[in-house]
């Protein structure tokens, strides 16, 4: 049995820190329950929160460290602390710290690398999307809203299906909806997703096109000086597709708000700018008098990027020791860059919760504790600092990041470092220059080639991706366990697809296998596929570049020649 | 509450269900990893199918070995150790609340989360539910709330196709 310290805590598995409860049976099981003592609009859990329990508990928990050579052996972790330490010391070395952790351990790598003297490079991994658009965000200088106030402002504008990541943001929607049945509420997305079908003004656009939709918004409502990035109403319609008196209804219900609230929810495979999208959304807030929320993957990505952000870390090619604590790195890569990355590192030593590909391909394994066990600050997407407490201990030798960077800085004998963050940095919005944003334009729209299709993808609150920490949950097990890939029945009729055929979809990064769903309702020449499998995530160029936009596809039916 | 009798009953407004399914996560971690709620998959949309808990149950009736019963709260439940998996119940419930799929779990049935509702707390699918769609509520206030209001949002032509 796993003793209970601490009830209640912060859900850290997105950026909203939902708040949360564990209470424990007779018999010793872990359950999550829920609090009563909190906001009416933050009370429930999503789907991830509800599997915390079962993270903590799981039976392929990582609770000892290994040494990974012809044989594999498990060893102290002060040992295996000691090979990583002696590696180091003869290699350069490149570490990469998850977004996801707190920022005390967060700080404590970047600190590590601050004080080797130029022997360790520090990098904080974050999604290219949740990067991206708070480059935007903070650029725009716009205020952030907690997700309580978006219940108090007269107009929302939701950028892609933050209802379908993010599902405790509709509550304060459905009371702004309860309250005024006829509150505008403009959905940008370029599927009809979850959040969509609430809209009064769903603007389905074309992939990738959101930014042009928002730029004609934005000067609609007064925004001045967008430069390269301004469009007209209607070209920004004829380009997205939409009609223009659509968008210019859309963008004149917004003109009357007072306080306009506006969520933006970063997909990779969605916008290949979300850096536009961030610093336009912002700024049609401040000309409203509102302010804006960010769904953001990574529970403590802001955090983490203002950490990255004031230590200017950055790895641009990694040495031949690498340290990887948190993040599956090696599921985020394309195999191409996957396989170039490992051929040029000699010793991989990672840390984690549970067993991810990055584990498999490492030669020193670290036991890493859950956010939950070692507890630590966050800064939510709301920009709230707050901290997550300590349910349970962790299990075995399992250490919280910061603590093995401590360790690692002892042998190496660095003194005088501690498991701390400067809550300044953490409250500061980073200086991002928008002129140079604007000055890069607007990309290109999106296009397939002959023979392709676009495609885009559907997000859910559920990683199911291969080592993916949710995914390997015994819920998500039982009710989704294939990714799925949805056709437009004009789109599938030549390809000889039907509903339930397995399908191979091909672009040029990978290829990956889903299910299809033949419907009438999909947009002619998009495909929509479920990015929670980290085949599907292969079909997307990934982090290097900076893309996050749509991808052409080749689709065929499994078994079938082209 | 009433000491003899369960009143409320879950209900699920559905112009306010996001389809995110953490009712189906918390009731699968509540009832000790059993699948128990499960989705109408349509393509228009894909909303929990939680059970109603009949006043007069078909699964009840249908099940021949007494495994199915409904006790003095009128909760319907299943006695795991008397079910043999026959299926009865499942081809007896009019709504589709208990699947096939779920006969190699000895059909785990909804049990309106008695023991929580007595400690008068509401069932873990309602008290997770994070849009408010899910209400622990008396089927007769259904209609002086304003359930029925939103509920005019729903059209005609398809059930479960929403605006």
């Amino acid at each position: 049995m796993i003793p209970l310290k601490n009830k209640d805590t912060r859900c850290s598995l997105c950026s909203l820190g939902c708040f949360l409860r564990m209470s424990q049976s007779p018999h010793g099981y872990l359950e999550p329950d829920y609090r009563k003592d909190v906001p009416e609009l933050r009370r429930g859990v999503c789907s991830r929160g509800n599997m915390t329990a079962d993270l903590l508990t799981h039976v392929h928990r990582v609770d000892a460290a290994r040494l990974c050579g012809d044989e594999a052996r498990a060893v102290p972790l002060d040992e295996a602390i000691r090979t990583l330490a002696e590696a180091i010391r003869t290699s350069r070395t490149t570490l990469l710290i998850d977004g996801n952790l707190p920022a005390e351990d967060i700080a404590a790598g970047l600190a590590l690398a601050a004080a080797s003297g130029g022997k360790i490079a520090a990098g904080v991994y974050l999604p290219s999307e949740d990067e991206t658009v708070l480059d935007g965000l903070s650029a725009s200088r716009a205020r952030m809203l907690t997700p309580e106030s978006i219940a108090e402002c007269d107009a929302l504008l939701i950028v892609g299906d933050a209802f379908a990541t993010h599902p405790v943001l509709s509550k304060p929607v459905h009371a702004l909806r309860k309250r005024n049945v006829r509150t505008p509420l403009v959905v940008v997305d370029s599927l009809p997703g979850r959040t969509s079908i609430f809209a009064t003004h769903p603007l389905l656009v074309k992939p990738g096109t959101e930014s042009r939709v928002l730029s004609a918004i934005a000067a609609a409502l007064g925004v001045k000086d967008l430069g390269a990035l301004s469009r007209e109403t209607a070209l920004a319609a004829a380009e997205s597709g939409l009609a223009a008196g659509q968008l210019a209804a859309a963008a004149a219900a917004l003109a009357g708000a007072a306080q306009l609230g506006v969520i933006v929810r970063a997909e990779i495979g969605k916008a290949a700018n979300w850096d536009h999208v961030g610093l336009l959304s912002g700024l049609i807030a401040s000309a409203k008098g509102g302010g804006v929320t960010a769904c953001l993957t990574y529970g403590n990505a802001l955090g983490a990027y203002r950490l990255a952000r004031a230590a200017g870390a950055r790895t641009e090619r990694p040495g031949e020791t690498a340290i990887v604590l948190g993040t599956d790195v090696v599921s985020v890569l394309s195999r191409q860059e996957c396989e170039r990355v490992l051929d040029g590192i000699k010793t991989l030593a990672a840390a984690a919760q549970l067993p991810t590909l990055t584990l498999g391909a490492a030669d020193i394994v670290l036991p890493l504790a859950f956010n939950f066990e070692a507890g630590g600050t966050i800064v939510t997407g709301s920009g709230e600092v707050i901290h997550v407490d300590s349910l349970s201990d962790a299990p075995g030798e399992a250490v919280s990041a910061g603590e093995i960077v401590l360790r690692l800085a002892k042998v190496m004998g660095l003194r005088g470092m501690e498991r701390k963050v400067d809550l300044q940095i953490l409250e500061r919005m980073p200086e991002v220059d928008a002129r140079a944003m604007v000055g890069r334009g607007q990309p290109e729209v999106p296009k397939a080639r002959a023979g392709e299709l676009l495609a885009v993808t559907t997000s859910d609150a559920i990683h199911f991706h291969t080592g993916g920490r949710t995914g390997q949950c015994a819920w998500p097990s039982t009710i989704a366990p294939y990714p799925v890939a949805t056709l437009n029945v004009k789109d599938a009729a030549p390809l000889g697809i039907e509903r339930g055929d397995e399908v191979v979809l091909t672009s040029s990064e990978g290829d990956g296998r889903a299910i299809a769903d033949v419907v009438k309702g999909q947009a002619a020449g998009v495909v929509a596929v479920s990015v929670g499998f980290a085949e599907i995530r292969r079909l997307f160029p990934w982090k290097s570049e900076r893309r996050t936009g749509p991808v052409g596809v080749k689709i065929r039916k499994t078994g079938s020649e082209t | 509450m009433s000491p003899e009798i369960i009143q409320k009953r879950v209900i699920l407004d559905m112009d306010l269900c996001v389809e995110c399914k953490s009712c189906g996560s918390a009731c699968f971690y509540g009832h000790k990893n059993q699948p128990i709620i499960h989705y109408a998959d349509t393509e228009n949309v894909k909303v929990p199918i939680i059970c109603r808990q009949c006043l007069k149950p078909a699964c009840v009736d249908s099940c021949p070995n007494d495994a199915m019963h409904q006790d003095e709260l009128t909760v319907s439940k299943r006695s795991p150790e008397k079910c043999t998996a026959c299926g009865s119940c499942v081809r007896g419930c009019p709504f589709g609340v208990l699947t096939d799929e779920m006969i190699r779990h000895n059909v785990p049935k909804c049990d309106l989360c008695e023991a929580r509702v007595l400690e008068g707390k509401e069932p873990r699918c309602v008290e997770t539910c994070p849009s408010g769609a899910l209400r622990f509520g008396e089927v007769g206030s259904v209609q002086e709330s304003k359930l029925l209001l939103l509920g005019t949002r729903t059209i005609g032509h398809h059930p479960l196709k929403r605006r």
